[in-house]
């Protein structure tokens, strides 16, 4: 990967990956830092990646990045209303869609990461499950789960609506 | 298997995936259809399809961007032309030796018109009265003439003009010994001493019988003082040493003083070896320049020689990049292969 691919990438992925991490974390700032690690690891690792490898390159480096990053952090998969950034736009989710997105922050983290993967990135099966490491298997697995938990969770709420 | 109330979860998953085929499609839409009890979920479940969020974006990519350390080809071209000036600069720099070796010829010729004026001397020297025949004093002209007023041996003016020209000629080479013609002398370089030890030197004499004497022993003592072991050879290394080092400096005269020190610890230069060496470098800077022209080379870099840690942790391991790099003047131009790509 040259400097012109790798600074192409930044443009074509780095809000995709930013996407993915604050839907994961729910925590912009945390997501930043994550982002810029990982595009710090595609940098010094550039004459091993080829450009058109550097997506699903950077989505592995930040899940793995991002589960230490839970882990150290304790987080709990809790619904937090995220904080305002000056340096990344949210909007406040209302209705249906905040209702999925919290009932997306219940799901465990595999779960989270394997339905974001899919929807958000259209990842196959066998892609996530080269990201996350998990087989095909594993991945409709826990597609499943994550859907089935979601649908539930909507269920609830528009019955309570 | 056809969809029904045991596996209808899975089919409405790959419902949702995309997994199914147009047939499999309307198979589940027939089957909500006869079950209405299972509308609801089914609309639940294509609800959890994610959609991304495109506000969200990442504002600072220019913070996550690598400036590319490119050298302009404007820098190129002045590379090329410094390296030029330089070889341009060596190859003149012999006609800088010969152009400045003529121009310090006024101190030579203040030099010599002493000499010429000291060999002529003894012809009217009232001291010893010797004439031709007295092997006289010329060096010591310099104190000599004012006194030795022709006026004063009125006899002996004729043969002296009779004879000046021809002394002059056959003394002008014995009294500037084995020193070359033109060869610059300095003013303050040991030139009487030199011309005072060839009063000594019996062979150097011989070709001076005529004005030869005894050695006056004052200037005996200064000549000893200033060249105590001031033997014809010696005299004649001593000549032919000169010109080498007027050389040096002449060249170097137009030179800040620093630099001409060094310019004089490094004369005599071997030309041929700047010019290789020059050659090299040239050639080098060419070959990056069409790698990066081609595109064969990823990226020019020059930095400065002092920073070269810096540049390499900034530029990761540039050794294992394959960096190609040489030195010019007191910079260091790296120049990488652009990696080949697997297909």
């Amino acid at each position: 990967m040259t400097v012109q691919e790798y600074n192409r990438s930044v443009d074509e992925h780095a809000d995709a990956l930013y996407r993915y991490i604050v839907a994961q974390l729910r925590h912009p700032e945390d997501a930043r830092d994550l982002v810029q690690n990982a595009f710090e690891v595609l940098w010094r690792k550039r004459e091993e990646v080829n450009a058109e490898k550097a997506r699903p390159y950077l989505f592995t480096v930040a899940y793995r990045d991002m589960i230490d990053h839970i882990r150290k952090q304790k987080r709990i998969t809790l619904v937090e209303e995220m904080a305002e950034d000056g340096r990344s736009t949210h909007i406040p989710y209302t209705g249906a869609r905040e209702a999925l997105e919290k009932a997306l922050g219940t799901l465990p983290e595999v779960q989270k990461t394997v339905v974001l993967l899919r929807d958000y990135e259209g990842y196959d099966y066998r892609e996530i499950g080269n990201i996350t490491g998990l087989s095909e298997a594993q991945v409709k697995v826990y597609i499943f789960r994550a859907r089935k938990a979601l649908q539930e969770r909507i269920g609830n709420v528009q019955n309570l609506i | 298997m056809d969809i029904n109330r045991e596996n209808y979860e899975s089919w409405f998953l790959d419902y949702i995936e995309g997994s199914l085929t147009a047939g499999q499609i309307s198979q589940v839409h027939h089957f909500v259809s006869e079950n209405p009890d299972l509308q609801k979920e089914f609309s639940e479940w294509k609800q959890t399809l994610l959609k991304p969020d495109l506000t969200v974006v990442f504002h600072d990519k220019e913070s996550l961007k690598r400036r590319r350390r490119i050298l302009p080809i404007g820098w190129v071209q002045g590379l090329g032309a410094v390296a030029a000036v330089g070889l341009l600069i060596l190859m003149a720099l012999p006609l800088v030796r010969q152009s400045a070796s003529d121009t310090p010829v006024a101190p030579v010729a203040e030099a010599t018109t002493p000499d010429t004026a000291t060999q002529s001397m003894p012809l009217s020297d009232p001291v010893s009265g010797e004439g031709l025949s007295s092997p006289g004093q010329p060096q010591v002209a310099f104190q000599a003439k004012p006194q030795h007023n022709t006026a004063t041996q009125p006899t002996q003016l004729p043969l002296a003009q009779q004879n000046s020209p021809e002394k002059i000629q056959k003394q002008a080479p014995d009294s500037r010994g084995a020193q070359k013609p033109g060869a610059t002398v300095h003013p303050g370089s040991p030139q009487p001493a030199t011309n005072a030890s060839l009063a000594q030197s019996p062979r150097l004499a011989t070709g001076s019988s005529n004005t030869m004497s005894t050695p006056d022993p004052v200037q005996t003592r200064s000549a000893q003082s200033l060249d105590g072991a001031a033997t014809a050879d010696g005299l004649l290394a001593q000549a032919n040493e000169r010109p080498a080092s007027q050389e040096a400096s002449a060249s170097t005269a137009l030179v800040p003083g620093f630099f001409r020190n060094k310019i004089n610890d490094r004369l005599p230069m071997d030309i041929g070896s700047l010019l290789t060496a020059t050659q090299t470098v040239t050639q080098n800077a060419t070959r990056s320049l069409a790698g990066f022209m081609s595109g064969e080379s990823e990226w020019l870099a020059v930095v400065p020689r002092i920073s070269e840690p810096e540049a390499q942790r900034n530029t990761e391991s540039m050794e294992e990049a394959r960096v190609f790099r040489f030195s010019v003047g007191g910079f260091k131009v790296y120049h990488r292969k652009t990696p080949k790509t697997d297909s």
